[in-house]
């Protein structure tokens, strides 16, 4: 853990800094004293204190009866409004809800951001034999939905991401440049992505673009499912379901 | 950091704040609208939002409109994925919801909104093919969830509470200070609380109070389903089911000495 350079200076470089120790909770360590913050940023206890306290006042963080923290409830309220920013949630939800019960498998909304696939919801649970990580963010190169965004972004992002080192979430993951740039060309032809226990062992699933009139990826639909393999007739009437509704929502966007 | 520190913590708190004004029913907005809200000089406002801007926090729309930018629902995954009593309660809510078909939801009282807030929610049956709230919000007096949490929230909360002008949902609502009160001394009684088309005509729900080592009321569990489903011999097995679900849920609390 470490701050990165503030981009402005004075109290502008303190609310970079207060904000950046949210970065500090994750999924691995959940609860933080004051001592382990200041020692993990390297900033002086009194200062870290001082944002903590303000991010507790303003509810980011909440205290435990031990006095150390965790992020506030409050956080999850800020990440939907974050998700409903994006002007695909509204328009896509009906039908990413519509296609959940006709499938009755968990299905995810995502877009890119930068080079990540982030879901912005998922309906329905991912309870297989595996229970499915419940990150939202994943590199764009790991998921079925990432990698049908991929396919369909612009050759600055594709070339970023096929020049830059990739980590592997499984082994499964197309890490290798060669072996992504194929899959890519498949998916554009195709128009769809499959994924086998890339992004978690386990779990497997189908993800199409959203294409918009103007040809642009808005985001993709997906579907999550708890094995390795499934039944080529469900995958094909679950890619039905999902091509139609990603075409209903792209032609509905600019 | 040469600036004083009361000034520099201003910052900061303005600064949250500005996050703050995004909102589920107002996920975009203008530097004038920011600036308005929070009663700040425009100059103000454009420089807070320029620093939270280049640091990802905000995210400019191609219409020079801003909304909160993606990181916060890394947050938002891990405030809600590492919350303890989701952890607790998630494996008999499974249960629960195979057991019944009926949606199952684990809810939490926002004191500060004065609403309750679903912090899982595992959908079933017809309800499944319901928009989605994406909000999780339910308001306390008209909801199963919100009555089972404000019963054991003790005389003073429920008087300030009761106290308030209660919001009318449907025909059913309890929007009466005197009937809502009758309601939740019956579900101190009962140990359970009922909600009858009182949010949404048509769908009703039944909560169990969930409570921590100082026997203090942290969340409830509830099913919720049609109402015509939900008849007077369906909801004695679900009143029955939900209870024991309550009970396991308290006791691994108990053996855990959680408290919130």
């Amino acid at each position: 853990m470490s701050l990165t350079k503030p981009s402005g200076r004075g109290a502008l470089a303190t609310v970079h800094n207060a904000l950046a120790l949210l970065d500090a909770f994750s999924f691995e360590r959940p609860e933080w004293g004051v001592r382990e913050l200041a020692r993990a940023y390297a900033l002086p206890q009194a200062t870290t204190s001082r944002l903590v306290s303000a991010l507790c006042t303003e509810g980011f963080l909440a205290q435990t009866p031990a006095k150390r923290y965790r992020l506030n409830l409050l956080l999850r309220e800020i990440g939907v409004s974050a998700a409903r920013g994006s002007d695909l949630y509204d328009l896509a939800l009906p039908h990413a809800v519509r296609v959940r019960t006709e499938c009755g498998l968990a299905t995810t909304l995502s877009v890119l951001d930068g080079l990540d696939a982030v879901i912005l919801e998922r309906l329905g649970e991912c309870e297989g034999e595996q229970r499915r990580s419940p990150r939202k963010r994943w590199p764009a190169y790991a998921t079925c939905g990432g990698k049908a965004m991929l396919a369909f972004a612009s050759d600055t992002v594709i070339d970023e991401v096929l020049r830059r080192p990739k980590s592997a979430c499984t082994p499964y993951t197309l890490t290798q440049r060669a072996a992504l740039a194929n899959a890519l060309d498949d998916i554009r032809r195709d128009g769809y992505a499959g994924e086998i226990e890339e992004s978690q062992i386990g779990w497997s699933g189908l993800g199409v673009p959203i294409l918009t009139a103007s040809g642009r990826c808005a985001g993709a639909l997906g579907v999550e499912v708890p094995q390795p393999a499934w039944n080529p007739a469900t995958a094909a009437k679950t890619l039905v379901l999902l091509r139609d509704a990603a075409r209903t929502i792209g032609a509905e966007l600019p | 950091m040469n600036h004083p520190a009361g000034e520099t913590s201003l910052t900061v708190q303005k600064a949250l704040r500005v996050i703050r004004e995004f909102s589920i029913d107002g996920p975009v907005l203008a530097v004038s609208d920011i600036a308005r809200r929070l009663d700040l000089p425009r100059s103000t406002a454009s420089r807070l939002v320029a620093a939270l801007c280049a640091d990802g926090y905000l995210h400019r729309t191609p219409a020079g409109k801003y909304t909160l930018g993606l990181r916060f629902l890394d947050y938002a995954s891990v405030a809600v994925g590492s919350n303890a009593l989701r952890g607790f309660a998630r494996a008999e809510m499974l249960d629960l919801r195979q057991t019944l078909g009926l949606s199952t939801h684990l809810s939490v009282f926002d004191q500060r909104h004065g609403t309750i807030v679903h912090i899982d929610r595992l959908r079933a049956g017809a309800l499944e093919r319901f928009p989605l709230n994406p909000s999780e919000r339910v308001p306390v007096h008209a909801t199963s969830s919100g009555k089972a949490h404000l019963a054991f929230c003790g005389d003073e909360a429920i008087e300030r509470f009761t106290a308030q002008t209660l919001e009318r949902f449907t025909a059913a609502t309890s929007v009466s200070q005197r009937r809502l009160k009758a309601e939740l001394e019956a579900v101190r009684q009962n140990g359970y609380a009922l909600g009858c088309d009182e949010f949404i005509t048509g769908v009703s729900s039944v909560a169990a109070p969930i409570f921590d080592i100082d026997s203090k009321v942290v969340a409830a569990v509830s099913v919720t389903g049609l109402s015509y489903q939900l008849n007077e011999r369906f909801r004695r097995r679900a009143i029955e089911r939900l209870g024991g679900t309550a009970n396991r849920i308290n006791a691994q609390l108990r053996a855990a000495a959680f408290k919130l």
